[in-house]
């Protein structure tokens, strides 16, 4: 037994072992191979065997050959391993196989009322501003749904509202103002509110709803401007909008305002050149405001007159239709919308 | 308030707006008398003409039609005509294509019966005119015959010379001094810069009327009262002028003499009456009504009195509704001779009773409950009689009745140039302020250089504050000048109030859970309401106390409803989202969740409760068995209200409801549970009762829940740490029993989590096996356990389960499979 000999063995074995791991027809397959060739009793173990019958001088030789012949075949080993872990993987992920087309398993998305959206939005805006919201009763007694707000009995400013009665003394509230004049009585000045809710009014045509939503704003410091009011507005209407919409005032009257004014926003679809929307004027009302009348204020007990001292309290006011911001917002063509809850309308507002 | 340019133009010069009506009705609304809507005449008749029939010839077609050929200017064109009242050679009006008649009629070119129209020829209704003829309007001679230069073909507008453009003005309620073409016309001096081109002489007061006596009963203070005689009036009808203006502003001409009090009132806003001289009879009272007297008033409407009422009688019997309206038998008509002319003041707040007690709502009685002019009334008097003296070729007698009314003058108002500028954030120019002031109207004193004393006229009485001032200052300065400047804030940070804060989480939460947000009317139909709530074949005289073991108190109904689907205040939110689930099912929606927060109203005596309440409403089932789940659909609404519940960290229990009389007659009886929270009754949940279902025909499953929120109590979320630091695995372990039907899930499973103690992680239903033939149900459920001490081994289990299934059979006679 020669060396030369054992390497023609080695080489034959090598060949033999390359040719059937090339074969091999699955990982299992070619893992069984590997023993019979590589095992501790595989092919080329045995030779290794053979290496005490070898002459001293030619043991290492014989042993470095064996060892790189060993190591190119777990080589080529793991390269056919992997490429049949792959082919075994792609069959596995073909049974696997799912028509990924079908619908998910449907999970429905809720949505706020367009009133409910447009309320937190504009109280968030007033947030911003230092307002915080308060509610109120919408059973009001007479007193504070008009007296209270310089609109007595008789007086023709109340036919500017008309009222659902519930008995002599009591009223669906007509507007939110009665939570001005609840806040004024029980908490202390300086004050910023934000006043929100259902009101009644008993006129329902193509543009008027009987029940319908209002938000209203209360500021009461020492010092109230005109200019802070429309200061406070036009901040509102830009925040609102998301645009830089101008904002217009025009003269007006409410009982409990002096001087009241009519607030008109730059339509926000035509940015103010006119169109069907604005009715071609370029401008749409949003709402109305002024500075608190005085007779308000003495009222209330948050001054002791009405003499316009220097160290009396002032106070402006404002308030917008809810429905209305919401249609300006969204482009809703009808108020019929608001009330029939009809599912397709109410799933757009996410 | 309807105001005509033309009339207007009488008093003030407009010619620079005489063809840009848009830029006065700009002016008049940025001082605060809103434009509405301005009617251009010209734009409106654009396209209707004067025409001239040619020939007429019977339409081969039709026996009651004709065809006509008209020459309408250089060209001729075929009309087909319905009249019968028409020949060749007549003068006729045509619309023609394009022609938007009263009433938003558009004239468009046809085919009637085979033949081509191109147009149409005009009755006097269609015109918007007095009905005086049968048929279209044939222009008579003497009309044509004034018109010098008729054509074929002249605009309608120019031939009846309709150039006017009307205003239609939003007075407010402070603006009484508006409402009229002089006040409006005081107002744009003012405004323009411009004086006015008319005053208006008042009456001399004379010393003694001798006519008749004149009584005012005492108890009438706040009262003015002037009057005169006008003898031998001709009743007839107006001239064109007259005619004209009243048309303008939507007023019907009867004769010279009405007319010429409806113009004064709309020239000089102060209402006048007109008696029949003989119909005064010997005197006048101005006193109270009696009951049991009555008075036609002149729209032939019987009114009984109840006493009290201010009205005008002669000796015996009631002739007019003081200020309101006046009597049919009193009134002047066509064989009337000599007239008692009236020019009063009465008390708004009386007018304004009166005329609601009885509905009657007037131009006069509108103007006088508004609060009229009280120093007007000889200057109108004086108007009248010269109106009718000259068109009604009347004698005038001298004497006149006056009784003045209280002329309470305006209040001295103090006003600063400082508290100018700090409310209106502007700096401000004392001579302006003094020339808008002055032009008002107004008496000025310069007490300083920056201080003012001013009293208004009488004709502005809602000037009585310096802020009045200073809005009229603000107003003819121009609100454009007001800068825009955020305000600073002394005070704290606020804070929203809970009601809010809750509602808006709520509302957030649902939202979540994927429930659509409904808001209804708070009132409803007290029928639908009662009808829904109080289902009950048996028990249909019951009252609604049973739906308000919760509740406790009365339907409120609201006194003066627009109508009966909206006459009670809701006590439920049910009603609603049920009304809004038939809409939905009736647009083919067949599946839908919707929630609701919203007040709900009772009455306890006098006292109004409001509560807040969350309902919800779900319909329908998956369409497709790919996304459907096997629970029914209770299920899966109580499932939502359970994670809306631990959202809110509220803990609650469950109660099945097994006594029929606490259970809500809308609901299903034997699929029903109310909630508990603290031992408290919060709320019901279940499936609506079949029968509700089948009276509205609707063929789903419905399952609906309403809860009191004001009785939610949110906890705060208190982290437990312990869940954490066990040691030890927890286990799980599937408990299979058999039961009757009948036997509650929750039963058996409130007594596993007893029996496993504090080891017990969670115990729940996992699945449920209803075998066909047999009365009883397999339920497994899922214990999930967890010791401090050591791991859970398979000798503890089967112990716990032994133990388990021993306690479940002994006192719940569940039978254990064998299995």
């Amino acid at each position: 037994m020669n060396i030369s000999d054992l390497s023609k063995q080695i080489e034959v074995i090598y060949e033999e072992s390359l040719k059937v791991f090339k074969a091999a027809s699955s990982s299992k397959n070619l893992y069984d191979l590997k023993v019979e060739f590589l095992g501790k009793k595989g092919k080329l173990s045995l030779l290794m065997g053979l290496m005490s019958k070898l002459p001293n001088q030619d043991k290492p030789k014989f042993g470095s050959l064996i060892n790189v012949k060993k190591k190119l075949l777990e080589e080529a080993y793991t390269e056919y391993k992997t490429k049949l872990d792959l082919i075994d993987l792609n069959k596995k992920l073909d049974q696997e196989y799912l028509d990924m087309s079908l619908p998910g398993k449907e999970i429905e998305t809720g949505a706020l009322h367009p009133i409910q959206k447009v309320s937190e939005n504009i109280v968030n805006i007033f947030s911003r501003l230092g307002f915080s919201v308060r509610t109120g009763n919408l059973i009001e007694k007479d007193y504070y749904n008009f007296e209270a707000l310089n609109i007595p009995k008789d007086h023709p400013s109340r036919d500017m509202q008309d009222t659902f009665y519930i008995d002599d003394n009591h009223v669906l509230r007509t507007h939110t103002s009665p939570i001005q004049i609840h806040t004024l009585e029980t908490e202390k000045a300086p004050l910023r509110i934000i006043g929100l809710g259902s009101v009644f009014r008993s006129d329902s045509d193509i543009s008027h709803s009987p029940n319908f939503y209002q938000i209203e704003g209360l500021l009461v410091e020492k010092k109230v401007s005109m200019a802070n009011l429309k200061g406070t507005v036009s901040f509102f209407v830009k925040e609102f909008f998301g645009k830089e919409l101008k904002t217009r005032f025009r003269p007006s009257f409410f009982p409990f305002t002096e001087p009241s004014a009519e607030v008109d926003c730059q339509c926000s679809s035509c940015m103010g050149s006119g169109c069907s929307l604005c009715g071609q004027t370029g401008w749409i009302e949003i709402g109305g405001c002024g500075l608190v009348n005085p007779k308000v204020l003495k009222l209330s007990n948050v001054n002791k007159d009405t003499e316009n001292n220097e160290t009396d309290w002032q106070a402006y006011a404002f308030g917008f239709g809810i429905e209305r911001m919401a249609i300006l917002k969204y482009g809703i063509k009808s108020i019929r919308f608001f009330n029939q809850n009809d599912i397709r309308f109410l799933s757009q507002f996410k | 308030m309807k105001i005509s340019f033309n009339w207007l133009s009488e008093y003030i010069d407009l010619d620079n707006f005489k063809s840009n009506s848009n830029e006065l009705g700009k002016k008049l609304t940025d001082v605060g008398l809103e434009v509405e809507g301005i009617e251009d005449q010209k734009k409106a008749w654009e396209n209707v003409v004067v025409a001239k029939i040619i020939t007429k010839k019977a339409h081969p077609n039709a026996d009651r039609l004709s065809l006509c050929q008209v020459k309408v200017g250089a060209e001729t064109l075929q009309i087909v005509c319905g009249a019968k009242n028409h020949k060749e050679g007549d003068w006729v009006v045509a619309a023609l294509p394009g022609a938007n008649l009263p009433g938003d009629f558009l004239i468009k070119k046809s085919k009637l019966r085979g033949e081509l129209s191109c147009g149409m020829l005009c009755s006097e209704e269609e015109l918007g005119l007095n009905k005086t003829m049968d048929g279209i309007l044939i222009l008579q001679k003497e009309d044509l015959k004034k018109e010098e230069s008729l054509q074929e073909g002249k605009n309608w507008s120019d031939y009846k010379n309709l150039s006017d453009s009307i205003f239609d003005i939003n007075i407010t309620p402070n603006r009484t001094d508006c409402l009229s073409h002089f006040g409006i016309a005081r107002e744009l001096s003012c405004v323009l810069d411009k004086t006015l081109k008319k005053d208006f002489p008042a009456k001399t007061i004379s010393d003694k009327f001798s006519a008749f006596p004149i009584k005012i009963e005492k108890s009438n203070l706040n009262l003015g009262y002037s009057g005169c005689v006008v003898k031998n009036v001709k009743i007839k009808e107006s001239p064109k002028w007259l005619k004209q203006r009243l048309a303008s502003v939507g007023v019907k001409s009867i004769n010279n003499v009405v007319d010429v009090t409806n113009f004064v009132m709309w020239e000089l806003g102060q209402p006048m009456h007109a008696f029949d001289l003989q119909k005064v009879n010997k005197e006048i009272n101005i006193r109270k009504a009696k009951k049991g007297e009555s008075l036609v008033t002149l729209d032939n409407k019987n009114i009984e009195f109840k006493g009290g009422e201010l009205i005008i009688a002669n000796e015996s019997s009631p002739i007019a509704l003081a200020g309101i309206i006046g009597g049919l038998d009193s009134g002047v008509n066509k064989d009337t001779q000599d007239i008692f002319i009236e020019s009063a003041y009465f008390s708004p707040s009386d007018i304004r009773k009166t005329a609601k007690v009885f509905g009657i709502q007037t131009d006069s009685s509108d103007r006088f409950s508004k609060g009229s002019d009280s120093s007007i009334l000889l200057q109108a008097l004086n108007r009248a009689c010269e109106l009718i003296k000259d068109l009604a070729q009347a004698e005038v007698e001298k004497d006149i009745f006056y009784h003045k009314p209280p002329q309470i003058n305006n209040e001295k108002i103090n006003i600063t140039q400082k508290f100018l500028e700090d409310k209106l954030g502007y700096s401000v120019n004392m001579k302006d302020f003094d020339k808008w002031i002055k032009a008002l109207g107004c008496q000025l004193k310069v007490s300083s250089s920056e201080s003012r004393e001013v009293v208004a006229p009488i004709f502005r009485k809602d000037l009585c504050q310096p802020v009045d001032l200073l809005e009229e200052y603000a107003r003819l300065n121009g609100y454009d000048k007001i800068p825009e400047v955020l305000p600073s804030f002394t005070g704290g940070p606020g804070k929203h109030n809970d009601y809010y804060l809750q509602n808006t989480r709520l509302a957030n939460l649902c939202k979540n859970a994927g429930l659509l947000q409904a808001i209804n009317y708070h009132f409803t139909n007290s029928i639908f309401q009662k009808e829904f709530l109080e289902f009950d074949l048996l028990h249909k005289t019951k009252d609604l106390k049973k739906y308000s073991t919760y509740m406790g108190g009365d339907p409120v109904s609201v006194l003066n409803p627009l109508s009966g689907d909206l006459n009670v205040m809701r006590l439920s939110l049910l009603p609603g989202l049920f009304q809004n689930l038939i809409h939905n099912y009736n647009h083919n929606q067949k599946l839908g969740n919707l929630f609701e927060l919203g007040t709900v109203f009772n009455k306890q005596e006098n006292n109004y409760n409001e509560q807040n309440f969350l309902s919800l409403i779900s319909w329908g089932n998956k369409e497709t068995l790919w996304d459907k789940s096997k629970s029914p659909l209770v299920f899966e609404l109580k499932g939502r209200v359970e994670s809306l519940l631990k959202s809110l960290n509220i803990s609650f229990k469950w109660k099945v409801i097994k006594d029929l009389n606490l259970c809500p007659d809308f609901l299903h009886p034997k699929r029903s549970l109310a909630l508990q929270i603290r031992g408290k009754l919060v709320g019901y949940l279940g499936d609506l009762h079949p029968m509700l279902l089948q009276k509205h025909k609707i063929r789903l499953n419905v399952s609906l829940a309403e809860f009191n929120t004001d009785l939610f109590n949110l906890a705060p979320t208190i982290c437990d740490s312990n869940i954490l630091t066990g040691k030890y695995p927890s286990v799980t372990r599937d408990l299979s029993v058999l039961c009757l039907k009948t036997l509650l899930s929750e039963d058996i499973n409130q007594l596993i989590k007893k029996v496993a103690g504090k080891d017990c992680i969670s115990c729940r239903v996992f699945d449920i096996y209803e075998p066909k033939d047999k009365e009883k149900l397999s339920i497994t459920f899922r214990l999930v356990v967890q010791n401090s001490e050591k791991t859970y081994s398979e000798e503890d289990l089967q112990l716990l389960q032994a133990n388990i299934f021993k306690n479940l059979s002994d006192k719940l006679g569940v039978e254990i499979p064998s299995s």
